[in-house]
């Protein structure tokens, strides 16, 4: 008997070791996107094509939050770790959707992030859960029993500041990012140490005067620059640099006030783990117009490109061009557009975007494809090293006509310089009706990445806010506005299985396995959805 | 990222631009001229929206009223939340003021009780429209066209109805794979299944693997009215939809 406590009791540390080897112990999910390779792909093989017909619920957590849920659970043997909208995190039976604890945070009441009171998940180490809160804190939860450990101020959220992202940990720090690109905010990267909650590191995302990249604002500009991060970042433990996409300049829509390529907006930024040192970066929308964020998860992947076995990151980027990039260095390799867009002739050697003049928002307003939302965002993307395929929801033939005008910055009240139109509506589902199928269309892609040719495609009639999972038997699930969850064949993209939530899906699906059965779960509307084959 | 609507705390105050300068009324037609014209035209006169110059609005007509319809918009309708800053909706609000002429829409020249009879007998409309307690559901109900429509729109719609129909309106037809026809107007739509109200005011529900053809029409189910009423009786018709005002 006590050899088993013991067992178990080591077996529930979550040591970083794990986390870096999470993808040989498939059963549980350790981090944010399954791995520090982020491709939101499971070893996981229970379910498959042949008995995908045989999906059923098992149970529901509903949430007592009206909030979006945006989270993606962690499982670790058997237990679910997953923030109810925005900051509460709730310790689940992963096998029945039972209860052992809440942990209730009250956020500052003043706390009004720009899109919504939402939070994506939590991290884990040794038995210490970490999540960042709309009121701009870190805290470090006992993931026993839900008591607090530390709460850390990283921002003052009265400033625009917030956290919205699940925490990415390396080694023995908790890397957080700031939200609020909307704010007139200077964003920045931060890493604590995981027992105390000290500041190891910070890294501003946009540089203070006189350092590398400064040359790249006018005057203060940088001061309220945004360039936000909300969605969590990779790590390669080869090279020791952590990956993290960076958010839109503010003011978004106004540009004329911060003239210049605007470091390190809209880039995607690799740091060294222990110090937060900048590697390398590679900005996809120099001096952004039209608010396009790369708030991309980077999804790392070893594979052959033209004939070489390549560490390449994968990034399909808001601003509807697919990237691959050589994770070491950084430099550009292969650029296409995925979806329609008017406001570039394409991307030169180097990946630089060749703009076409006169496409940026106007006091009369024009129209640009993709619109704000993207053609794709921050919706997990996922890559199969079965069948080679990055899997993503992209939005096709959408536009947003961009107007501009002057805003004066005020401390913690928007700071947009603007405003876009779209028939569709940015985070809400609407009854189609009101809308057109010219206004665009959502669909699940799925691109070859050495040509970013697509290779097969599901359309839908409304757009997709939904992060995609594959699985190593060829399982792909993704969900939809309209409150669909899918499973289609990861090869062709075949149609396998499909059931109704009634509620927008805008999260990512996950998988785990608890006593030999696998199961798959994804948050829609207010709840938190779990299925499995039939018993 | 986008922003969602809205700071609650600005409906406390009163529109600070009401009294002032003509300059907040310029910056408010601007901004009005990018953001509602499309629906409401230019002038604000109405164009698929309602008309905005005649002093009385549906949803409320104090300042606050007027705010809280621009930033939430309105369920169920077309009028979407308006994306600004609270200055700027107050700046749209000065320029509403400056465009109404209380009073209402001048009357029509018509005779009204001639053009209910033309629209409760030979123009038919009773057979899509409601007008208080008679008619139908299948387009827009007409209970309060007195106080939502303009004159200019009203006619126009008259004579060109395909140009001003509203998605809520257009018409899904739709033949099963059993050959049974369907045609109604669409509610909802999505990847699978289309809503619809039917002909006969049957709400109905298709899936779209039985449909051997669909298709959403994007034009008025509505006839024109150019020849088949000579311009007085359109003006009788018009003259009694103006007493509308439910």
């Amino acid at each position: 008997m006590i050899s088993l406590f013991l067992l178990l009791a080591l077996e529930a540390q979550v040591t970083s070791d794990r986390i870096l080897n999470a993808g040989k112990e498939p059963h549980n999910w350790l981090t944010y996107s399954g791995t520090y390779m982020s491709q939101r792909h499971s070893l996981l093989r229970r379910i498959a094509p042949a008995n995908a017909r045989e999906l059923e619920l098992k149970w529901v957590f509903q949430s007592s939050s009206l909030d979006k849920f945006e989270a993606t659970p962690l499982v670790v043997d058997g237990v679910m770790y997953v923030t109810q909208p925005p900051n509460d995190i709730v310790a689940l039976d992963a096998l029945t959707g039972r209860v052992f604890w809440t942990f209730e945070y009250n956020y500052a009441a003043k706390a009004d992030p720009c899109c919504g009171k939402v939070n994506r998940g939590v991290a884990i180490l040794g038995d210490t859960l970490f999540m960042g809160t709309i009121d701009a804190h870190l805290v470090a939860v006992d993931a026993k029993t839900g008591k607090l450990k530390w709460k850390v101020a990283v921002a003052d959220y009265s400033q625009g500041y917030a956290l919205a992202h699940a925490p990415l940990v390396v080694k023995d720090k908790v890397i957080v990012g700031t939200a609020g690109g909307e704010f007139g905010i200077r964003g920045f990267l931060a890493a604590y140490d995981a027992k105390t909650g000290k500041e190891a590191w910070r890294f501003y995302t946009i540089p203070a005067p006189g350092e590398p990249g400064s040359e790249t604002w006018k005057g203060d500009a940088w001061k309220r620059g945004g360039a936000s991060v909300w969605v969590t970042g990779s790590y390669d433990p080869e090279t020791n640099l952590t990956f993290w996409g960076i958010g839109n300049p503010g003011p978004d829509w106004n540009p004329d006030v911060r003239e210049g390529d605007n470091l390190y907006s809209d880039c995607v930024v690799a740091l060294d783990a222990d110090t937060g040192k900048l590697k390398w970066h590679f900005q996809f929308t120099p001096h952004d117009e039209w608010d396009w964020d790369a708030v991309q998860v980077p999804v790392l992947a070893d594979i052959r490109f033209r004939g070489e076995l390549k560490k390449v990151m994968l990034w399909a980027n808001r601003n509807a061009f697919f990237y691959v990039l050589d994770r070491v260095t950084g430099k550009f390799l292969f650029g296409k557009a995925f979806a329609k867009q008017t406001w570039a002739k394409g991307l030169d050697d180097s990946g630089r975007p060749i703009k076409i003049p006169d496409m940026g928002p106007s006091a009369e307003g024009r129209l640009v494809y993709p619109g704000v939302q993207g053609g794709t965002n921050w919706y997990s993307p996922s890559f199969s090293p079965a069948t080679g395929l990055f899997y993503l929801s992209v939005w096709d033939n959408y536009a947003s006509v961009y107007h501009k005008f002057d805003t004066p910055y005020e401390p913690g009240k928007r700071y947009l310089g603007g405003s876009p139109k779209s028939i569709v509506s940015p985070t809400r589902r609407e009854q189609i009706r009101l809308w057109d199928e010219e206004a665009g269309y959502g669909a699940i892609r799925a691109l070859d990445p050495e040509t970013g040719e697509m290779k097969w495609q599901f359309k839908m009639s409304d757009v997709s806010d939904s992060g995609v999972l594959s699985t190593a038997s060829d399982m792909l699930f993704a969900g939809n506005r309209e409150g669909w969850f899918y499973a289609f064949h990861a090869r062709d993209g075949k149609l396998l299985w499909k059931q109704y939530l009634g509620g927008q899906i805008i999260a990512g699906p996950m998988t785990y396995e608890v006593a030999g059965k696998q199961y798959v779960s994804i948050a829609s509307g207010h709840g938190l959805f779990t299925f499995g084959l039939r018993d | 990222m986008l922003l969602l609507v809205l700071a609650s705390s600005v409906l406390a105050q009163p529109n600070p631009f009401r009294a002032n300068a003509a300059s907040d009324v310029e910056a408010g037609a601007k901004i009005f001229r990018a953001n509602c014209a499309i629906c409401h035209g230019l002038d604000g006169k109405g164009v698929r929206a309602p008309d905005l110059t005649t002093g009385r609005y549906r949803h409320g007509s104090t300042d606050e009223d007027l705010f809280k319809t621009i930033a939430n918009g309105v369920k169920g309708t077309e009028m979407p939340p308006v994306t600004m800053e609270g200055r700027q909706t107050f700046q749209v609000i000065a320029f509403l003021r400056s465009i109404a002429t209380p009073g209402g829409a001048k009357a029509a020249a018509g005779d009204a009780a001639k053009g209910r009879a033309i629209f409760e007998g030979k123009g038919g409309c009773l057979k899509c429209h409601m007008a208080g307690d008679a008619g139908s559901r299948l387009g827009p109900d007409l209970s309060d066209a007195g106080l939502r429509f303009s004159r200019e729109h009203m006619i126009r719609s008259l004579i060109m109805p395909d140009d001003l129909v509203s998605m809520r309106y257009w018409y899904a037809e739709a033949t099963g794979r059993d050959g049974r026809k369907y045609y109604g107007r669409r509610l909802n739509e999505d990847t699978h299944s289309v809503q619809i109200l039917d002909g006969q005011e049957r709400l109905t529900s298709l899936l779209k693997a039985d449909l051997a053809e669909y298709r959403v029409l994007k034009k008025s189910a509505m006839p024109s009215y150019e020849s088949s009423l000579s311009p007085a009786e359109r003006d009788d018709l018009l003259a009694y939809l103006a007493t509308l005002r439910n």
